[in-house]
């Protein structure tokens, strides 16, 4: 008989550990609290894949966890039944004239921590000819020639969708009261399995686990042509614009330390949506199709971990960084239940997070 | 030790607590500074206040005293308020009191300061001023109630270093026994080094810790300049000279070396 699994949450690690589990011959039963899980942090996100240009303010083991995912994603997307808009033409980062120290230090700490990372210092003509539609104002910027991005939302769908045919039960819109090595506990029954996965984000029992806020717009905008996800650097937080499907853009986002979910306040309104202006004046005409709160589950070192505590294995922390690195983090995770273990250069992800509160 | 707003210390660096990579390497480098003040923006996370106990539990349990600052704060009603709600939340009368006067290069507005300052001195407020170096502004500011001055040494986050060393010399001169403290502009160690060389009596820096590539150690970088900077102030610089002169003495040197100027002594 199939060895069985629970997994709580699914967000991007849940669902894509529910996937994983289930093709290598486990039964998994998938929870989720919302009947349609649009309220949590991986939907919220902007799906944008920057395994390079991360390192801005993320350590190395990022960058490699993002570039073997970039490569998974474009399987993972192939064998799913129905297309998700997934692309890998670089990313351009901009910055205006009077930062760009910024640029010079955000170049100088990714070639320090990468050598090899496909990066160029682009001017001008140059810069126009990958984006022709960025305002003249922005005279350099560097281009990430092999990073990409994936529209989260249809991933999500389409993954929840195939894996109605691939797990044992989906229990969605099921609250998860309890759960503990081997069991399940909801408003209705108490579940066995033979491992219980906690992958809810700031809602799991994991220690140390803390919420930062982002804030982001999604506009929709048929003035704008831009092919590719374009960063403005700023001195608090850089700021995305990223293409979805047809004239629909991700602007975000903010990072506050608090875990608050109310609405956008007006101060991260104007300076969001004044830096997608900026890039493109056409911005000015688009239309605000949604703004979106959201907390991203982080240790206190912003690093993602994979762990067992008291027979329950954790992952979690993914931070600014879930579609970033998720298919990888997956891939360790499921290392960790069937060995017991991490690769040595993998170890950090293992270590439990000091509890801080 | 020292002493400053009726507590004393042993450190004399300060240091922010934003734009840190993580709350981890906050730590770590509050706990490699030997930092006993750190200062924390309300601004941002007036919101925040009960759902980021998290990132304020880091600050409290490494155990240093919280200087809340107005940060961004552009008007005389916007400081005093984040001024009072900050007494409320962190549970002191210590505010660093910034009104922003220009949103390009953050200079403190001294209008608005002097103001701000002398109703929240009136209020009960140990006033920390993030000023300018004019020695006007200064006398104003003491006359407000403030009991300390923070001159900057540049612009906020520009990291270079003081630029108008002879103000901040005249400043010291001028204010023997009110403790001055520069704020703002400093990049490097030996910045922060040269501003105790003046004798003052503290430095308060945020991002040249914050974004370096390793926030701890240049914590402790900063926190060697300034323990040395502050010693060579003790110890008595010798003054600059035009011309070379000999430590070792001219007696005994053998008389044809004497006669060649352009020999080693």
């Amino acid at each position: 008989m199939n060895k069985r699994a629970a997994v709580v949450g699914a967000g991007v690690i849940g669902s894509l550990m529910a996937w994983r589990l289930s093709k290598s011959g486990w039964s998994v039963d998938l929870f989720d609290q919302d009947e349609q899980p649009t309220r949590n942090c991986s939907f919220a996100a902007a799906g944008l894949l920057d395994s390079v240009g991360a390192l801005e303010d993320a350590e190395p083991l990022i960058n490699e966890l993002a570039g073997a995912s970039l490569e998974m994603w474009a399987s993972i997307v192939k064998a799913l039944p129905e297309p998700v808009f997934f692309q890998r033409r670089g990313t351009l980062a901009l910055v205006h004239s009077n930062d760009m120290e910024q640029l010079d230090q955000w170049e100088h700490r990714i070639r320090r921590l990468n050598p090899t990372a496909a990066m160029e210092r682009l001017r001008g003509d140059a810069l126009f000819a990958i984006e022709p539609e960025i305002d003249r104002r922005f005279q350099e910027g560097l281009y990430f020639p092999l990073e990409g991005n994936i529209d989260n939302r249809a991933l999500l769908r389409a993954l929840h969708r195939q894996l109605r045919h691939l797990v044992a039960g989906m229990h969605f819109g099921t609250h998860v009261e309890n759960l503990s090595i081997g069991t399940v506990q909801t408003a209705t029954a108490t579940r066995t399995y033979d491992q219980v996965i906690d992958c809810r984000g700031v809602r799991a029992s994991a220690p140390g686990i803390r919420g930062v806020r982002g804030e982001l717009f999604v506009v929709r905008a048929p003035d704008v042509a831009i092919s590719r996800p374009v960063r403005l650097l700023h001195p608090k937080q850089p700021v995305y614009v990223v293409p979805r499907s047809k004239d629909t853009y991700v602007v975000g986002a903010t990072q506050i330390e608090c875990e608050d979910y109310s609405p956008v306040t007006v101060r991260s309104t104007l300076e969001l949506l004044s830096a997608a202006y900026v890039i493109h004046g056409g911005f000015g005409e688009a239309e605000v199709l949604e703004s979106v709160t959201q907390c991203r589950p982080a240790f206190n070192d912003n690093q993602p971990r994979t762990f067992f505590r008291d027979g329950v294995l954790h992952v979690n922390g993914l931070f600014r960084h879930g579609f970033l690195v998720s298919p990888k983090l997956t891939e360790l995770a499921c290392e960790l239940l069937e060995h017991g273990t991490l690769a040595p250069q993998y170890k950090p992800l293992e270590t439990e997070a000091t509890r801080c509160a | 030790m020292w002493k400053i707003a009726g507590i004393e210390l042993e450190s004399r660096l300060f240091l922010g607590t934003a734009q840190y990579r993580s709350p981890e390497l906050l730590r770590q480098a509050i706990a490699a500074s030997k930092t006993q003040v750190v200062t924390v923006s309300l601004r941002r996370q007036s919101k925040a206040l009960h759902g980021a106990e998290n990132f304020w539990s880091i600050i409290q349990q490494s155990g240093v005293h919280i200087l809340p600052n107005t940060a961004g704060c552009r008007s005389v009603k916007e400081a005093v308020s984040t001024a009072q709600m900050a007494r409320q939340v962190f549970n002191t009368n210590w505010i660093k009191l910034e009104v922003i006067g220009n949103e390009h290069t953050l200079q403190p507005d001294p209008f608005g300061l002097v103001e701000a300052a002398r109703i929240l001195c009136g209020e009960g407020f140990s006033v920390f001023p993030y000023t300018n170096d004019d020695p006007v502004v200064a006398e104003r500011l003491l006359a407000s109630g403030c009991r300390i001055l923070m001159p900057w040494g540049a612009p906020i986050g520009s990291g270079r270093g003081l630029q108008n060393e002879y103000a901040l010399q005249i400043l010291r001169d001028q204010f023997p026994h009110t403790p001055l403290i520069v704020d703002a502009g400093i990049g490097a160690p030996s910045h922060a080094a040269r501003a105790m060389e003046l004798g003052y009596d503290g430095v308060l820096l945020n991002t040249a810790v914050a974004r370096s590539e390793d926030p701890p150690r240049m914590a402790k970088a900063f926190a060697n300049a300034v323990t040395a900077g502050r010693l060579a102030f003790e110890a008595g610089l010798i003054q600059a000279k035009q011309k070379a002169e000999a430590s070792t003495p001219v007696l005994g040197t053998p008389f044809w070396q004497q006669d060649n100027p352009g020999s080693p002594l």
